[in-house]
């Protein structure tokens, strides 16, 4: 990065930072601080409820992803517009007409204080890990392929969050989501275009596809049912929407995005925005490591792209065989390029059989490229456990791109990270001082005190974040840990609002047991069962249906629950 | 579906104090072509539906 890459990533992160700031000046009551002024537009919704969803990790993972697998990864977004529509049609109006700041607040109104709490609990657990790792993530790429040390990287990035969310609350954080979002698609659009341009001028867009479609990465739906793979239809179908129904349903980063709207249509149009325009956009991004990998077919690829964890390897002892596969990956890659230009000449010759030929040779050596690939991750880490593909999209950037592009790019990173750390900080504020301490430590005292006291909550976990963040390793793909962090405290939410929506008959302690009872059922399975037998997101389905077949089973024992017979 | 048939969700005692009509104004969508909800709801199924083919034509195009 030079002066001019500093200049771009600054002025943008504190220019936005600061307008945040201004923009939301005069926030003086609680609800306000916490929910906003409730005049937010739908467009405004939809950008916020994206740009909270879609942290640092989607934009520097989800490339690598595309590179690695193709496009199969989209297939974890088919549960979002059946997910979005079920919340619009259930969810919203239930959380509007109750006017609560948090979703909590319907747990107790609908169950008891314990069920409240539960909820809140459990919400503040996984979003207290998810902001750690939200700020963690773009922190430990960004810093070694730049130089920077990492834990001020973390501190740098978190103060600045901390300072305007602290300040501004929720108005703050939609005021900076929607021009945070803006950097992004700038930074996300100009390299889609640098990308195009840096292919090889003999190779037509057309070329392209084949290439990638022919390697596989163009794979988008896969229909087979197969509880060990991650990402299928019925996956997506299924597992994931019970993932998005409890992730935009009931995590309070995300309610509390649309519960700032100036009504219910103007909230409901804000999901519907995003029901439309996420897995396109998801598409995009993907597209770009799809594009990131036909562009290194033809090109000298790193053996292994995180290159300061390759260099070190390199020196120490085991550096005479990592220099062995270096060379005999550079040996395939070169026999790769050969390959594959014969093919595609073979295709503009028009000859089906040189070309059927050609393409099974390309075939073969690009399956030469990978298993030497695989043999370098196993050198660096022979437990398999280290990931080489977060740092993929951040190393072609840096290497191909022009200054200025870069410092935009860098940007992009920062601002998701801080749109989506903002928005957690806000809801983590929120349910502390509105489900914990207004409703257990202090119940009357001054909106004032409570301001002063939502603004000290939010400072709080934005400095544990920062902790939990400093303490971080990580050896999972970066943009599916966090989606496994989710569903293991997931299914357990989902579970208590669709017992408290549908099930009229069932209690607060039999909701409350059921709920314990689903949440030890999915921890075991996270630590029992292998991920190749079942996939993280089907935790959601069976954590959710567990939830409900415990709370009938006790709700049956207990005899019928005098409050829900009422009604 | 006829979303008018599933039953209304529960919302307990305290709710049924407020008002639970929404206001006219939530009713409409103000979208053009698009004047109830179940015809939003409708169209943001076809469209992801429509994603769903654009995806499979791709990869049976190209691979």
């Amino acid at each position: 990065m030079n002066a001019l890459d500093w200049v771009v990533l600054l002025s943008t992160i504190l220019g936005i930072a600061g307008y945040g700031i201004w923009s939301s000046r005069g926030r003086h009551s609680t609800r306000t601080f916490l929910k906003g002024a409730g005049d937010t537009r739908w467009f405004v919704i939809g950008l916020s409820v994206m740009a909270t969803q879609a942290s640092a990790v989607t934009f520097l993972s989800t490339p690598g992803q595309g590179f690695q697998g193709g496009l199969g990864f989209v297939q974890i977004y088919f549960g979002m517009p059946i997910a979005l529509i079920l919340i619009a049609i259930f969810f919203v109006p239930i959380y509007r007409r109750l006017n609560v700041i948090t979703a909590y607040e319907y747990l107790g109104q609908r169950f008891d204080s314990k069920t409240r709490l539960l909820g809140a609990a459990v919400f503040l657990l996984q979003r207290a890990m998810g902001a750690g790792l939200t700020i963690y993530a773009p922190a430990i790429v960004l810093s070694k392929v730049l130089g920077w040390p990492l834990n001020a990287t973390i501190l740098c990035s978190g103060l600045v969050v901390i300072i305007y969310t602290t300040s501004g609350g929720s108005d703050a954080v939609n005021a900076t989501q929607k021009y945070q979002i803006g950097v992004i698609f700038a930074g996300m659009i100009a390299a889609f275009v640098l990308l195009l341009t840096k292919l090889p001028a003999a190779l037509s867009f057309a070329d392209t596809l084949h290439v990638a479609g022919g390697m596989q990465k163009l794979n988008a739906v896969d229909f087979s049912f197969d509880f060990g793979k991650r990402y299928t239809l019925w996956s997506g179908l299924i597992a994931a929407t019970f993932h998005m129904l409890a992730y935009f349903g009931t995590d309070q980063s995300q309610v509390q995005r649309y519960l700032g709207g100036a009504s219910l249509r103007e909230s409901r149009l804000g999901l519907m925005f995003n029901a439309v325009c996420k897995i396109p956009m998801q598409f995009f991004i993907l597209s770009l490591g799809v594009l990131l990998f036909v562009f290194y077919q033809f090109d000298h690829a790193p053996v292994y792209f995180d290159q300061v964890t390759w260099r070190q390897a390199a020196d120490g002892p085991q550096g005479e065989s990592l220099r062995k596969i270096e060379s005999s990956f550079n040996a395939a890659t070169a026999e790769q390029h050969e390959r594959l230009r014969t093919w595609i000449d073979a295709r503009h010759a028009g000859d089906p059989a040189a070309e059927s030929a050609a393409f099974q040779a390309a075939t073969a050596a690009h399956e030469r490229v990978e298993a030497v690939r695989k043999e370098a991750r196993l050198a660096v880490d022979p437990h398999g456990r280290r990931n080489d593909i977060d740092y993929i999209f951040v190393t072609f950037i840096l290497n191909y791109f022009p200054h200025g592009v870069v410092g935009l790019l860098i940007a992009s990173f920062f601002a998701a990270a801080l749109s989506a750390k903002s928005a957690e900080l806000n809801a983590l504020g929120s349910a502390t001082t509105v489900d914990v301490y207004r409703h257990v430590v202090r119940r009357e005292a001054t909106d004032g005190h409570y301001l002063k006291a939502s603004r000290w909550f939010t400072a709080f976990w934005g400095m544990m974040s920062i902790l939990f963040a400093f303490c971080l390793t990580l050896a999972e793909n970066l943009v599916q840990a966090v989606n496994i962090v989710g569903a293991i405290f997931y299914p357990v939410m989902l579970g208590l609002f669709i017992t408290g929506f549908f099930f009229r008959r069932i209690g607060g302690t039999a909701v409350f047991c059921g709920a314990l009872a689903a949440q030890v059922l999915v921890v075991l399975l996270f630590f029992t069962v292998p991920d190749s037998t079942l996939s993280y997101l089907w935790y959601n389905p069976i954590g959710c249906a567990t939830c409900l077949l415990v709370s009938s089973a006790i709700q049956l024992a207990l005899g019928p629950n005098r409050q829900g017979g009422k009604v | 579906v006829d979303l008018r048939s599933i039953p209304p969700p529960y919302v307990g005692s305290y709710a049924q104090k407020m008002n639970l009509e929404p206001s006219s104004r939530d009713e409409e969508t103000g979208l053009p072509g698009l004047r109830t909800w179940r015809a939003v709801y409708v169209w943001v199924l076809v469209l992801f539906a429509v994603d769903i083919l654009l995806l499979v034509a791709l990869e049976r195009m190209f691979s």
